[in-house]
């Protein structure tokens, strides 16, 4: 232990590993097809095999494999051949076979990384290793002074376990880490990522070490992170309490730490001196599992594009907004749907702000998703392709036709301005011939106007609502009228 | 009393009995012999009832294959909303939400089941002297032991109080106890029956087997049971063929190796040695060739057995815990205490020595120098077997080194040497390639002794033959 005399934070680098739990989306349990829902009544998604009845084997959701290879493929991990299934024995009640299943030896993913940017900075995590594994069920401690309860819904449930390098060096990065592999399950969706429901939980292996130096220090593992915000303040709390423990002269203890969000604080569990005897070996009941090159190509094509080449094509092809970016690189059905919608109509930008605005306002206010709307590519193309051809207000596409759109599979929209009566028809047009009709009549006061008198606007709008704007948007006609006044 | 399915099933067509009298035959017989403690539990009504409906499809020509079979089934495999306690005091009050996917596929072809058996607590051991229920004893002498650990489903045959059961065969239950009752055990390929519904032992072992009086209901069931199942991911895919069609395929061309390290052996009683000798000779005088085989590993299965069974067993015991079903202590004080007290209470001494032995092996200290080693001899065991069956169609030996022993032979002083019971048994399951035992005779205190039959993986129609040729024109003419 060399002296801490005279040193400060500054002198001290952290060093942070990750270990990422991933609850995958498949409709089954990892080893049967019991639901995998979150928040149903207690021990309502159980079969027999989930309460470990005797004469009860495992068999492997293969959809769990399909989403961790998906996993390992985005980040360019090497995909194991052959892999198998490991028990690890420890008694716990919401563990009910008394292992669990997870991998041990041969997981399926080896290596890789995520590419992560902090401010302007861009640089590649390392993996360690994705493994898949069953979640064990919730001991509920807080219904009873005196008896623990134990809910199994969740027992079983698919999880990867995703490791990380020891080599993320601020909290900044770690959340930055998270947030990347968060919206990168999302996008290839085989997890929702929702970090408060418990389907994506973090771990953090942390440690200190003087800057320069190569060796890693005593780690600490901290549980029970279950939001990027307390990932954070964990981290940063940790380093500032293990430099303290350092420049006090006292060594780093290897333990456990489980995190307390309510107090930002974090309380030892237990201290690593005895080796951990989980007595892993190859599970039996489940076969080895062999994967073909040709059972990784068909995986490799569901991945048209991965999240940060999508952003680079939708800024460099289209052209959008940086916001609009993000917001179409966060869901790989949302930015298929725009793409195809791309190949029907060049206006990008509108059909991206109508994605982000219109759309998803109203998908929010009904409480569902996009591809369980009526909406296609090729509607949204023709609306907006409209509303730029001045055939339809904004505020009538929006308001009349969009929930229409979004509910009605029986709606052409082809049809609908062919067929509307005359007042929708010549919507614009005629607004506009009304708006030249105005000038005409007051033509002393257009050229008071053009002199300079701009408060007339307000005259102008007053006479043109008061001609053809019934029932329609004053800031839509407002727009026009500006327009018209500009061209004279 | 008929000495096989397809005789009753004559008789069935004939008439001259129904299903109803041959259940109440069973019924009858299992009261008289009581004594015996074969059965743990016998469903009396309900196998009336399933009589009742399985002669009215008779009568209307619409009947399964099994029709007129009564089957004992091990307590170790589930039938749905019945006990089932793997002899053990830990799954006390343990009903089956699920059946065995051999019950559910025997019960499809219109067998019968009478009862659960008596076995040696979750299949570990070769006596059948539960500790919870009390011994199960052999028909030809109840001073004795009836093998084990399917030992009530081998003594409730061999007494009639089913024509049929359901064993398991991990390391030689079911062909060790059949030796002993003087009927035929078969252990299938592993993977060739579906374990599902089979309480674990060692899972990489286990199989579910049929305890018959003849080599033909062993090979009639063999079809119906074996097959794919999706509900066990390690069950083969393999087609079944029907055994029981082709039992007369037998070929004198037939290579058969007799594996002289077990007829050499120091703890080969001398009777069973002579009787062994016997067919031999017999197949000799029917011009297969017969020569000797060498297995000098013989000495290393037990060891790699035990080790590998025991780590595989001492998770697969893990879930009797206390928490979800079967036995828990009374007031415990805390978790732990929950955990270790219903345990101890529960499991009897063979089980706890077990899992406190496949714990050693599996513990970080030791698990190279045990488990991983086990695992190699295991692959090494496993070639060789290959390479002999390579080079005959059979290998044959004894069942078991001597007849059935006298009940509380082996105390915890022993041990080692109770385990040596399965010194013959174990080289199939270590390899898991198909055997059968069939009866070749009696010693001079009247004990059935058993002949073991091993062939190459998946060759049970072949196995099937040659048992068929031995028991039909050797058992039956001696």
């Amino acid at each position: 232990m060399h002296s801490a005399r005279g040193s400060s934070f500054t002198d001290f680098q952290l060093v942070v590993g990750l270990e990422v739990h991933i609850q995958l989306n498949c409709k089954g349990k990892l080893f049967s097809s019991d639901k995998n829902i979150f928040g149903c009544e207690p021990n309502t998604n159980v079969s027999a095999l989930n309460i470990a009845h005797p004469g009860t084997l495992p068999i492997v959701n293969q959809k769990a494999i399909d989403s961790i290879v998906l996993l390992g493929i985005a980040c360019k991990s090497e995909i194991n051949k052959l892999c198998f299934f490991d028990r690890k024995s420890y008694f716990y009640p919401d563990s009910p076979k008394g292992f669990q299943i997870t991998q041990d030896n041969e997981p399926f993913c080896k290596g890789g990384i995520l590419n992560i940017k902090v401010s302007k900075n861009k640089r590649d995590v390392k993996l360690t290793k994705m493994h898949l594994e069953e979640d064990a069920g919730k001991s509920i401690h807080d219904k009873s002074s005196k008896d623990t309860y134990v809910d199994l819904n969740r027992a079983g449930t698919p999880l990867i376990e995703l490791v990380t390098e020891p080599e993320i060096h601020s909290s900044e990065e770690a959340k930055a880490f998270v947030q990347e592999l968060r919206r990168l399950v999302q996008f290839i969706n085989i997890s929702d990522g929702n970090m408060e429901e418990g389907s994506m939980r973090c771990d953090a292996n942390v440690s200190v070490r003087r800057k320069g130096s190569t060796e890693l220090g005593i780690k600490v593992e901290i549980k029970n992170l279950n939001s990027t915000r307390n990932l954070q303040r964990a981290i940063d709390g940790e380093f500032k309490r293990q430099v303290e423990e350092v420049l006090k002269g006292n060594e780093i203890i290897s333990e456990t730490r489980d995190y307390r969000a309510d107090s930002n604080t974090s309380v030892s569990l237990r201290t690593k001196e005895t080796l951990d005897e989980y007595r892993y070996f190859p599970d039996p009941d489940l076969p080895f599992i062999q994967l073909t090159e040709a059972d990784i190509k068909v995986l490799k094509e569901k991945l048209i594009l991965l999240p940060w080449e999508l952003e680079t094509k939708l800024l460099n092809k289209f052209s959008l907004s940086k916001e609009s970016v993000q917001f179409l690189s966060q869901d790989i059905e949302i930015a298929q749907f725009f793409l195809k919608a791309c190949e029907m109509s060049c206006n990008y930008q509108k059909m991206a702000n109508w994605l982000m605005g219109a759309i998803q306002k109203w998908l929010n206010k009904e409480g569902t998703s996009l591809l369980s709307s009526n909406l296609t590519p090729k509607k949204l193309a023709f609306v907006v392709d409209a509303i730029e051809d001045k055939k339809v207000s904004y505020t009538t596409a929006a308001n009349e036709l969009l929930p229409k759109l979004m509910t009605d599979n029986q709606f052409d929209i082809t049809q609908a301005f062919a067929s509307d009566n005359e007042e929708d028809k010549f919507d614009f047009n005629r607004i506009k011939k009304d708006i030249h009709i105005i000038f005409e009549q007051y033509s002393d006061k257009v050229l008071q106007y053009k002199k300079g008198k701009k408060g007339l606007l307000g005259f102008f709008m007053g006479q043109i609502m008061k001609m053809s704007g019934k029932g329609k948007d004053p800031k839509e006609i407002n727009i026009l009228l500006e327009e018209e006044l500009k061209n004279l | 009393m008929f000495e096989s399915l397809s005789k009753i099933q004559s008789a069935l067509k004939e008439k001259s009995i129904s299903c109803c009298e041959l259940v109440e035959y069973h019924l009858q017989r299992a009261g008289e012999h009581q004594n015996i403690n074969a059965f743990l539990e016998v469903y009396a009504e309900e196998a009336i009832a399933s009589a009742k409906r399985i002669d009215k499809k008779i009568s209307k020509n619409e009947v399964g294959k099994l029709a007129g079979l009564g089957l004992g089934v091990k307590d170790n495999i589930c039938y749905k909303d019945h006990r089932m306690q793997a002899g053990s005091k830990i799954l006390d009050g343990f009903i089956s939400q699920i059946s065995a996917t051999t019950i559910a596929r025997v019960l499809e072809e219109d067998a019968i089941i009478i009862g659960r058996q008596n076995c040696d607590e979750f299949a570990m051991g070769s006596s059948s002297e539960n500790p919870h229920f009390g011994h199960v004893k052999n028909f030809h002498d109840l001073e004795r032991v009836a093998g084990g650990s399917s030992g009530g489903s081998a003594s409730a045959v061999a007494a009639d109080m089913c024509l049929a059961s359901f064993g398991s065969d991990t390391g030689g239950s079911v062909r060790q106890p059949a030796a002993f009752c003087g009927v035929v055990g078969l252990k299938p390929t592993y993977s060739r029956v579906s374990r599902y519904g089979l309480v674990a032992y060692g899972s990489s072992f286990d199989t579910i087997g049929p305890i018959t009086k003849c080599v033909e209901d062993a090979a009639l069931l063999l079809e119906v049971m074996a097959g794919q199942d999706k509900n066990d991911a390690t069950s083969s895919s393999r087609s079944v063929p029907s055994f029981s069609k082709s039992l007369n395929n037998f070929n004198t061309n037939w290579k058969i190796g007799f594996v002289s390290d077990t007829l050499n052996h120091s703890l080969i009683s001398p009777e069973v040695k002579n009787a062994v000798f016997g067919v031999l000779k017999w197949l000799e005088g029917n011009s297969f060739a017969v020569s000797e085989a060498f297995f000098p590993l013989l000495e290393y299965i037990p060891p790699t057995y035990y080790i590998l069974s025991a780590a595989e067993a001492s998770t697969n015991l893990a879930r009797y815990d206390g928490i979800r079903y079967g036995l828990r202590t009374e007031n415990p004080e805390n978790l732990e205490a929950l955990y270790k007290k219903t345990r101890a209470e529960g499991f009897g001494d063979k089980v706890k020595r077990r899992i406190m032995l496949g714990n050693f092996v599996l513990s970080s200290s030791y698990y190279d120098t045990y488990f991983t080693k086990a695992q190699k001899v295991r692959r090494l065991i496993k070639g060789e077997t290959e390479k002999l069956l390579s080079q005959y169609d059979f290998l044959v030996l004894p069942t078991t080194p001597t007849t059935a022993f006298k009940a509380d032979k082996f105390d915890e002083n022993n041990v080692v040497e109770a385990y040596l019971a399965d010194l013959f048994t174990v080289q199939a399951s270590v390899s898991g390639v198909p055997a059968i035992s069939i009866p070749v005779g009696k010693d001079s205190n009247g004990l059935p002794i058993g002949l073991q039959i091993m062939s190459k993986h998946f060759e049970e129609e072949k196995l099937l033959s040659f048992a068929y040729f031995i028991e039909q024109n050797f058992t039956k003419k001696a």
